[in-house]
């Protein structure tokens, strides 16, 4: 049972990473970006190219990941997200489910149905710690998500652009009244969450697998952390992921074909009691 | 403004006239049109989309040749695919569209045994002759549909010949079956409960992963918890394979596993080399193979295919490549030998006349029910990724 948590743990650090991306957009812009999955596989990708093919470090192939899936995002800010602005939710969610069917059957046609493997260049054997064990693969998708949320924090507390988000996310009549650039806010906010794919690519893809569906099992699971934790909030994040990795972690105790279930009664549950999630704010 | 319309309309129209004769044309040639229903995109896609290309480079070389003889007439063979994502829901409305408006002649799917068991009584009921190359549920071939062929092996033969495997090679007394939580496995784990206790072995439990797991630790928690002496790895998909390969390292489990087909394919092995690598190290690492392994050796028998292959898709064949070419040229095979495109005639020169000469097997037929009497090669994967074959386990061997 406590290898069980403790595995739950480590592998929550992968969907907290997933649900920042989701909710750095609807926090401020109330965009359920159903895109981001193909943006994982993006990320997961162009991880593989540049460690494998090009034959460089993970981490920088960690890096090109945020870098190419931000701009992707970008793009799709400008050729989309404008187009579209100030629509009902159901528009937007429809426009980026035709995104990720664009972008997923590219990358099909593009690298066919093969999978690949990245690797991160740690050590696979698992470390012994009183009789539990903790693989160094795993204890660095608790890393880099710790990593990402003190980064966050830092960004949103105490730099001008992440200020200027919060103002925006409050209310963004005044925010611009006040000076603050709306545009240059979209912008920034639309590039960290292509950012935050591309890391939670590069962690998926060398956790599992690259293939060109790859995208949407984290997409699911970040939208029940982002339910479970309340839209829009990071702390709710942080909670709502840990939380689904110890109960994806603990359903192997529960009969096959229940334990699926699990993440999604808990899910509607949330929904009707508490659909402000742990921390959020009502859906 | 106006007149630009009318000039449109005028060239739309008269290129219209000039297409008539050109269908009718087309038309009036002899054509023999096979149906493929299979999942062609999603992650399932592995599991038809590399057979079905492997149709397509067959038939630009025979249409190429001239055609197809039957009954001293040359065919054209032309292959229609639909996309069925491994769903039943898509499937059958694929196959009505195959028979109702495209004619097809004979359909080759479906994949997924509950595709398969939906185009079925659809194919039957409209006396199409229909091939499966990957399906292997039992309840496929039953007096209802005497058009349906399996040109593969069986859940059945898979799991006897798998656990014979464990209890006669690997002397395991306890076992365990590790795999996705869809019906193919619990069949897998259902026949691995029967037949582990005719070999002498115990079946200590299934660890089953959820169908959208990123995560399978708790399955190998679960393993090492039990600790079987060897687990029937029943994984098929291969970003589940690389999958199940980094958790069987990271997670340090000890037991000898055994891998389904794709566990030998090239590809697989290149992506998981190092975790591959440092399981057969350990001499954990076996497998089956629904044919003999010389048929999947680039440099072997059929080098020629993988060249070709590999030329016009840029990527090597696959296991399932080598499967849907067979269930082409069996079909192609039983329409020459019939003589005829009457399904009937077809249906009874394949199980009476044709023996298969393709890429996996030469020389086997198909029986009474409309299996293709094929074997499972059991092999050891060396640690340099090389194999080791071990036996042959075909429908004669299980235990009556």
């Amino acid at each position: 049972m406590i290898q069980q948590i403790l595995d739950g743990i480590l592998m929550g650090g992968l969907y907290v990473v997933v649900a920042l991306g989701l909710t750095s957009l609807f926090s401020v812009f109330r965009v359920i970006n159903l895109a981001h999955g193909a943006l994982i596989m993006v990320g997961a990708y162009i991880t593989f190219f540049v460690t494998v093919g090009a034959g460089v470090n993970f981490f920088f192939g960690m890096l090109a990941a945020m870098a190419v899936t931000g701009a992707l995002l970008l793009i799709v800010e400008r050729v989309v997200f404008r187009q579209i602005e100030g629509r009902s939710m159901l528009i937007q969610m429809v426009a980026t489910m035709a995104i990720t069917m664009i972008v997923e059957s590219g990358a099909l046609l593009l690298f066919r149905t093969r999978a690949r493997s990245i690797s991160t260049g740690l050590p696979d054997a698992p470390l012994m710690f009183f009789g539990l064990d903790v693989g160094p693969q795993r204890l660095l998708l608790l890393g880099v998500a710790l990593i990402v949320v003190f980064a966050l924090r830092a960004l949103y507390k105490h730099t001008k652009i992440g200020l200027a988000t919060l103002a925006v996310a409050q209310n963004r009549e005044v925010a611009t009244a006040l000076g603050v650039d709306p545009k240059a806010v979209s912008m920034f906010n639309f590039y960290l969450s292509g950012a935050l794919a591309g890391i939670a690519g590069s962690l998926l893809g060398a956790a599992t697998a690259v293939t060109p569906a790859m995208g949407v099992a984290p997409l699911i699971k970040g939208l029940i952390v982002i339910v479970l934790g309340g839209l829009g909030s990071v702390g709710g994040c942080i909670a709502g992921g840990f939380t689904l990795g110890v109960l994806d972690s603990l359903g192997a105790f529960i009969p096959h074909g229940i334990s699926e279930a699990v993440p999604f009664i808990i899910f509607l549950i949330f929904l009707f009691v508490r659909p402000t999630g742990f921390f959020g704010k009502e859906i | 403004m106006k007149n630009s319309v009318k000039k449109a309309l005028g060239v739309f129209v008269g290129l219209c006239i000039l297409c008539i004769p050109m269908a009718g044309w087309a038309q009036s040639g002899n054509v023999l049109k096979i149906g493929i229903v299979g999942p062609l995109t999603t992650g399932a896609a592995m599991m038809c989309l590399p057979g079905y290309q492997a149709m397509q480079l067959q038939v630009k070389k025979i249409n190429g040749a001239g055609g197809w003889e039957i009954g001293g007439k040359k065919y054209q063979v032309e292959l229609i695919a639909y996309d069925s994502k491994m769903d039943p829901k898509e499937a059958i409305p694929a196959t009505k569209r195959l028979i109702n408006r495209d004619k097809v002649n004979a359909i080759i799917g479906a994949t997924g045994n509950a595709e398969s068991l939906a185009v079925a009584p659809i194919a039957n009921e409209a006396k199409i002759p229909q091939m499966t190359y990957i399906s292997p549920t039992e309840l496929l071939l039953t007096p209802q549909h005497p058009y349906t062929l399996r040109a593969t092996d069986t859940a059945k033969l898979e799991s006897w010949a798998v656990c014979w495997l464990m209890a006669q090679h690997l002397k395991a007394k306890t076992i365990m079956v590790f795999g996705r939580n869809i019906e193919y496995v619990r069949e897998h784990g259902k026949y691995a409960k029967e037949n582990a206790a005719r070999y002498g072995s115990k079946m200590l439990g299934e660890a089953i992963y959820p169908v959208d797991s990123l995560d399978f630790t708790p399955q190998m928690n679960e393993i090492n918890n039990l600790n079987p002496e060897a687990i029937y790895a029943c994984v098929y998909i291969m970003d589940q394979c690389i999958q199940s390969a980094k958790a069987f390292v990271e997670k340090g489990v000890k037991a000898k596993i055994v891998g389904s087909d794709m566990w030998c394919d090239a590809d697989f092995h290149k992506a998981s080399s190092a975790h591959l690598k440092q399981l057969a190290a350990k001499d954990q690492l076996y497998a089956y193979i629904g044919m003999p392994i010389e048929a999947i050796n680039p440099n072997g028998p059929n080098k020629w295919f993988f060249d070709e292959y590999k030329a016009m898709f840029k990527e090597p064949p696959t296991g399932v490549s080598l499967q849907g070419y067979d269930a082409l040229m069996l079909f192609l095979n039983g329409f020459k030998a019939a003589g005829t495109t009457d399904s009937q005639k077809v249906v009874e020169a394949l199980k009476t006349k044709v023996a298969v000469d393709g890429l996996q097997y030469k020389g086997q037929k198909f029986d009474a029910r409309g299996q293709l009497n094929v074997a499972e090669t059991l092999v050891k994967i060396n640690p340099d990724l090389t194999f080791t074959t071990l036996g042959k386990f075909g429908f004669e061997d299980i235990p009556k």
